[in-house]
C-alpha cells in the first residue's frame, strides 16, 4: 500500500461532468486524467505508462460507446485489467447488468454526489 | 443536489454553455430529418445531445431543465426503439428545444448573485456616450497643450489635474461599459466548427483556449463574420480526408485562442492541417505576386480575392481560400491587423491582432498630401527619415491622396516580415484619436480604416496598414 496519490481516468462526453469530476477529485488529493469519448479515453490509456487505479466511463458517447470502450480495453494489450466503473442513470438497470458483462467492476448513479464518487473511487483503488 | 463554492457554482454557468452548444446540435438533427437525410444518425445524435443535457442539467441542480430533456429523451427513446412513428419528430424536436431554451434562459439569468443585477443599454447610446467620452479626452488634452504653463501655486494647476484624471477615469468607465467577454463567441465558433466538421464527415476537434478577453461591443461584431469564414476554412481546407495517409492522429485539432495584452487582443485560429500550399497560391498568382515572404506571414499573398490552390467550389465555403473576404472584413476595424503563418503538411495559424476599443486608438499622427494621417501604434515598428536608397519598397501616402505630391521626408516602418515602408510628409506626434467608422456605404480605398476630426477641426485618415501592399509602392 502505498501514499502516491490515486490517478483516475475519467470517459464522458459532456463537458460539464468532465469538470465537475475534475474539481471533485482534485479537492479530494485524486489525480484526474479526462476523455471525452471511447476513442479518447483509449488513446488516454494507452499513453499511460502505469495503468489508473481506476478508470470511470459514461456509456452514451459519440464515436465509440461505453460498452465499446470497455470491450476494447478489457480485449487490448495494454492495462487490461484496469477496474473500471460505469457512469449510468437510476432508471437503467439492464444498462447495469451489460455493464458487468462487458468486464465493468460496478457502477456509479448519474448524477453523482461528490463525496460518493470519492469514496467509491478510494474503495476500489484500496486507498 | 446543493453546491455552495464559487468553482462548483461556476459549473451551472459551464453547462449552460455546454447545453447551448448540444441545442446546435439537436437543431442540426432537425433540419437533417426534415431535409429527409439520413435519419436514424440523426435521431441517434439528437438523443445523445438531449441525453447530456438532461445529465448535466441534474448535476448542476437545474431540475427545471432537466425535467424538459427527459420528456424530450422519453419521445425519442420510444422512437428509436420503434414504438413510436417518426411523423412529427421534426416539429417535436422544434419545440422540445426551444422549450430546453427558455428552460436554460431564466435559470441563468437566477443564477447570477444578487448583488450584480444587470439592465440592458442600446447600442446607439453607448456608442453616443463612447463617442462623447472620446470628443471629451480630445478637447482636454487640446485644452491642456493651449495652457500657458501653470506654476505650482496657481489654482489652475491643481483643477486641471484633477480634470484631466476625470476625463481619462470617464474614457476607461466607458471602455468598460461597452466591453464585452469575447469568449461566448469562440464558444460559437467552435461549435460551428464541430458542426461543419460533422456536415463533411471528418473527426475535428475544437477547442477553445485562453484568457477571459474582453474588447469592445462593435468589435466582438465584427469578428463574427471573419472568424466564421476562418473556422469554415481549417475544417474544410485545412484539415486532411484522410489524415491516417499522412501520418497525422485521425481527429484533427483546431483552437481558437484569445490572448490579451496592454490595450491589445490576439484572436487566433490555428489548424494542424494540410497548410497553404504557398508554391501554388504564388504560381496562380502569376507575376504580380509579391516576393517570397522572408517570414511566416503569407498573408499578403493569400488574401487575392479568387485565388485558390482547389480546382473546384465546395458548398461549405466556396472557392478559394476567401482570406480576401476575410481581410476587408477586418480593415473594417480601426487598428486591426493580422497575420497568417502556414507551414506545409503541419498547419495554419491565422493571428488578429485587435484593439480593445473601438472608438479611441493610440496612432502615430502625421502629415501626408496635405492631410492628417493616423497610423495605429500597433502596427508602427519605427520611423527615420527618408533615405536615398530605401531598401525596399515605399508607399508615398501623399501620393495616394493626391498624385502630384512629392516624396515624403519621414519612412514610417510597419510591423511584419514583408510591411512595405509608407512615405510621408511628417511624424507630428504619438497620440490618442477618436476614430470614427465610415458608413459602410462609403467607398473607400483598402487603406482607410476610418476617419478622424482633429482637435484643430482637421480631417483626417485612419490608415488600414493591411491595405497597403508593395504593388502600390512608387
Amino acid at each position: 500500500m502505498t501514499n502516491d496519490p490515486i490517478r483516475v481516468l475519467a470517459v464522458d462526453d459532456s463537458r460539464t461532468v468532465r469538470r465537475m469530476i475534475e474539481l471533485t477529485l482534485e479537492r479530494a488529493g485524486i489525480h484526474a486524467t479526462v476523455a471525452e469519448d471511447g476513442i479518447d479515453g483509449l488513446d488516454r490509456l494507452g499513453a499511460m505508462d502505469a495503468p489508473p487505479d481506476v478508470v470511470i466511463t459514461d456509456i452514451n458517447m459519440p464515436r465509440l460507446d461505453g460498452f465499446g470502450f470497455i470491450e476494447r480495453v478489457r480485449g487490448g494489450d495494454r492495462h487490461a485489467d484496469v477496474p473500471i466503473l460505469v457512469l449510468t442513470t437510476e432508471d437503467a438497470p439492464d444498462l447495469k447488468r451489460r455493464a458487468r458483462a462487458a468486464g465493468a467492476k460496478g457502477w456509479i448513479v448519474k448524477p453523482f454526489d461528490p463525496p460518493r464518487l470519492v469514496g467509491a473511487l478510494r474503495a476500489v483503488a484500496g486507498r | 443536489m446543493t453546491v455552495s463554492d464559487p468553482a462548483m457554482d461556476a459549473l451551472s454557468d459551464d453547462f449552460v454553455e455546454e447545453a447551448v452548444d448540444l441545442l446546435a446540435e439537436v437543431d442540426a438533427a432537425r433540419v437533417a430529418l426534415r431535409d429527409g437525410r439520413a435519419p436514424g444518425e440523426a435521431i441517434d445524435a439528437a438523443f445523445r445531445a438531449i441525453h447530456t443535457i438532461k445529465g448535466g442539467a441534474g448535476l448542476v441542480g437545474l431540475d427545471e431543465v432537466a425535467s424538459h430533456a427527459h420528456a424530450l429523451e422519453e419521445r425519442l427513446a420510444a422512437v428509436r426503439g420503434g414504438e413510436a412513428s417518426t411523423d412529427g419528430l421534426h416539429e417535436l424536436l422544434a419545440s422540445g428545444g426551444d422549450d430546453l431554451r427558455r428552460a436554460l434562459a431564466p435559470d441563468a439569468e437566477a443564477d447570477r448573485p444578487a448583488s450584480t443585477p444587470a439592465f440592458r443599454v442600446r447600442p446607439d447610446r453607448a456608442d453616443r456616450l463612447a463617442s462623447l467620452s472620446a470628443d471629451l479626452a480630445l478637447h482636454e488634452a487640446a485644452l491642456r497643450r493651449a495652457l500657458p504653463p501653470v506654476r505650482s501655486d496657481d489654482a489652475l494647476a491643481p483643477a486641471a489635474e484633477r480634470l484631466h484624471i476625470s476625463v481619462q477615469g470617464l474614457r476607461d468607465a466607458v471602455i468598460d461599459l461597452r466591453a464585452q467577454p469575447v469568449a461566448p463567441l469562440l464558444a460559437r465558433m467552435a461549435a460551428l466548427g464541430r458542426d461543419t466538421a460533422r456536415a463533411l464527415g471528418k473527426t475535428v476537434r475544437v477547442d477553445v483556449e485562453g484568457d477571459d478577453v474582453e474588447i469592445d461591443a462593435g468589435i466582438v461584431e465584427r469578428l463574427a463574420g471573419p472568424l466564421t469564414h476562418l473556422v469554415r476554412n481549417a475544417v474544410d481546407h485545412g484539415i486532411e480526408v484522410d489524415r491516417a495517409a499522412v501520418g497525422k492522429p485521425s481527429e484533427g485539432r483546431i483552437v481558437l485562442g484569445a490572448v490579451q495584452s496592454g490595450d491589445t487582443v490576439v484572436i487566433e485560429v490555428s489548424d494542424d492541417g494540410r497548410g497553404i500550399d504557398v508554391a501554388t497560391l504564388r504560381a496562380r498568382a502569376g507575376p504580380e505576386a509579391p516576393a517570397a515572404p522572408a517570414g511566416g506571414d503569407i498573408l499578403s499573398l493569400a488574401a487575392r480575392p479568387g485565388l485558390s490552390t482547389r480546382d473546384h467550389a465546395s458548398g461549405t465555403s466556396g472557392r478559394g481560400v476567401g482570406l480576401d473576404a476575410v481581410m476587408r472584413e477586418i480593415g473594417a476595424i480601426a487598428g486591426a491587423s493580422a497575420q497568417l503563418e502556414s507551414s506545409p503538411g503541419v498547419g495554419c495559424r491565422f493571428r488578429l491582432t485587435l484593439p480593445t476599443t473601438i472608438s479611441v486608438i493610440d496612432g502615430l499622427v502625421c502629415e501626408a498630401g496635405g492631410m492628417v494621417v493616423v497610423i495605429p501604434l500597433a502596427a508602427v515598428r519605427g520611423t527615420h527619415p527618408a533615405a536615398a536608397e530605401p531598401g525596399r519598397p515605399v508607399i508615398e501616402l501623399g501620393r495616394m491622396l493626391r498624385p502630384d505630391a512629392p516624396a515624403g521626408d519621414e519612412i514610417v516602418e510597419l510591423v511584419g516580415p514583408d510591411a512595405p515602408f509608407v512615405g510621408v510628409d511628417r511624424v507630428v506626434a504619438s497620440g490618442t484619436s477618436a476614430v470614427r467608422p465610415l458608413p459602410d456605404a462609403t467607398p473607400r480605398p483598402g487603406w482607410i480604416a476610418g476617419g478622424i476630426v482633429g482637435d484643430d477641426g482637421r480631417v483626417g485618415v485612419v490608415v488600414d496598414p493591411r491595405g497597403l501592399s508593395a504593388g502600390q509602392a512608387a
